[in-house]
């Protein structure tokens, strides 16, 4: 068990098991993200301006490839907030124009207004490019780990380093 | 010589690791020369596949997705050729081998071992190559984990080693301490006086009384069982 890491490639060969899985499983993220061309390919909805569509915590699934069709009035969207990385889930309401510099206007079901306030100062409308893909699919409750993670922080390394012990007490 | 650490002797994968990690031990110490080309191709494999995890973690941290996503598939492509690779050795080249060495003989050595879900047995498979490069036989060994682990869990090396000295002709050579021959018997120590099996067996049967009756009563049943049977 632990005595066997006196031998430097055993203790080799373990770390490199966990960083293989550590590893895979990041590597899988960013393949997903290439595939859906989307550098956030899964998000976590923070808020709960798209109910009853979406509740807080539900983990939305996002492509971002325009094979068929263009980005249309109805769809639901993410984006960022210029310069802000907090990713914003609402329905697009206005389209000007088309092709990749049409403007687009989007409004979560849930609020009042649309996002015109939301935007950077002097931003009226968004474009194609600040959109980050639209929602194909979702799971519910999911995500409200994430959120947990966000709002505790100190949770991150405590859940790794737990994963790690246990992998590297574990040889089966 | 027991060793200090103790383990479950209901974990199969702890049984099997313990004796798995003794044999390089035991081999090494009879100035056997291990070879670790398996474990290096595998460190190799497995570490080159976390540097491109690395680079790409590290590109994408720096200079964010949308201007590396080129590179982050490329990356992930080869990430992907690696670990199917490593997975690939690890299935079908190394199959379970735990030492590849060669004897002070000159013999070479290549050792695998597996047991079964639920069967506490460690079945061992040899495969020889003769100093000349001829290939020997493949030596096959079963035994169950209860001749080298006692009821606590310490392994015992001393019949562990035998076992290996044994059923493999080049460890024995090299160790004929260990090498036990068929007419050896096991003496039990008590209080002083050595008992052999012999005498145990005896003691055994005279605590029993009419076990010592019984037992010569069979033969003559068994005798007129067969003549009952011709008739």
């Amino acid at each position: 068990m632990l005595s066997g890491l006196a031998n430097p490639r055993q203790a080799a060969a373990q770390l490199m098991n966990f960083g293989l899985i550590v590893s895979t499983a990041f590597m899988m993220w960013k393949g997903l993200s290439v595939i859906t061309d989307s550098p956030s390919p899964i998000v976590v909805v923070l808020s709960g301006s798209m109910e009853p569509a979406f509740q807080r915590g539900d983990l939305l699934f996002l492509w971002n490839r325009n094979i068929l069709s263009e980005t249309s009035v109805g769809e639901i969207v993410v984006y960022n907030v210029k310069d802000k990385d907090i990713p914003i889930v609402h329905r697009v309401v206005r389209k000007f124009g088309i092709g990749p510099k049409a403007k687009l206007l989007t409004k979560g079901d849930n609020n009042l207004s649309d996002d015109t306030e939301l935007y950077a100062r002097g931003q009226d409308y968004l474009v194609r490019k600040d959109i980050i893909g639209s929602v194909v699919g979702f799971i519910p409750f999911v995500g409200y780990v994430t959120i947990m993670l966000s709002e505790h922080p100190w949770l991150k390394p405590v859940m790794l380093g737990m994963m790690g012990l246990v992998v590297v007490l574990q040889r089966e | 010589m027991a060793s200090q650490e103790k383990i479950s002797v209901y974990n199969l994968a702890d049984l099997k690791n313990t004796s798995d990690d003794a044999i390089p031990n035991y081999l090494n110490s009879l100035k056997f020369q291990q070879s670790h080309r398996l474990t290096d191709v595998r460190l190799t494999l497995g570490f080159s596949a976390l540097a491109i995890a690395g680079a790409c973690l590290a590109w994408d941290y720096k200079f964010g997705f949308d201007s590396t996503k080129y590179y982050t598939a490329a990356a992930v492509a080869l990430y992907s050729l690696l670990n199917g690779a490593l997975t690939l050795w690890i299935f079908y080249v190394e199959r379970g081998t735990i030492y590849e060495g060669t004897a002070p003989s000159g013999d070479k050595l290549r050792i695998s071992t597996h047991s079964k879900k639920n069967e506490p047995v460690y079945n061992v498979t040899v495969e020889v190559v003769g100093k000349d490069g001829k290939k020997g036989e493949t030596i096959e060994i079963k035994r169950p984990f209860t001749e080298w682990f006692d009821a606590a869990g310490h392994f015992v090396a001393a019949p562990f080693q035998s076992v290996l000295a044994t059923g493999i002709p080049a460890v024995g050579r090299a160790d004929p301490k260990r090498v036990m021959r068929a007419d050896d018997k096991v003496k039990v120590e008590v209080g002083g006086t050595e008992y052999t099996p012999e005498m145990l067996a005896m003691l055994a049967s005279s605590m029993q009384g009419a076990g010592v009756e019984a037992s010569g009563a069979e033969p003559k049943s068994g005798k007129k069982g067969e003549r009952r049977r011709k008739a």
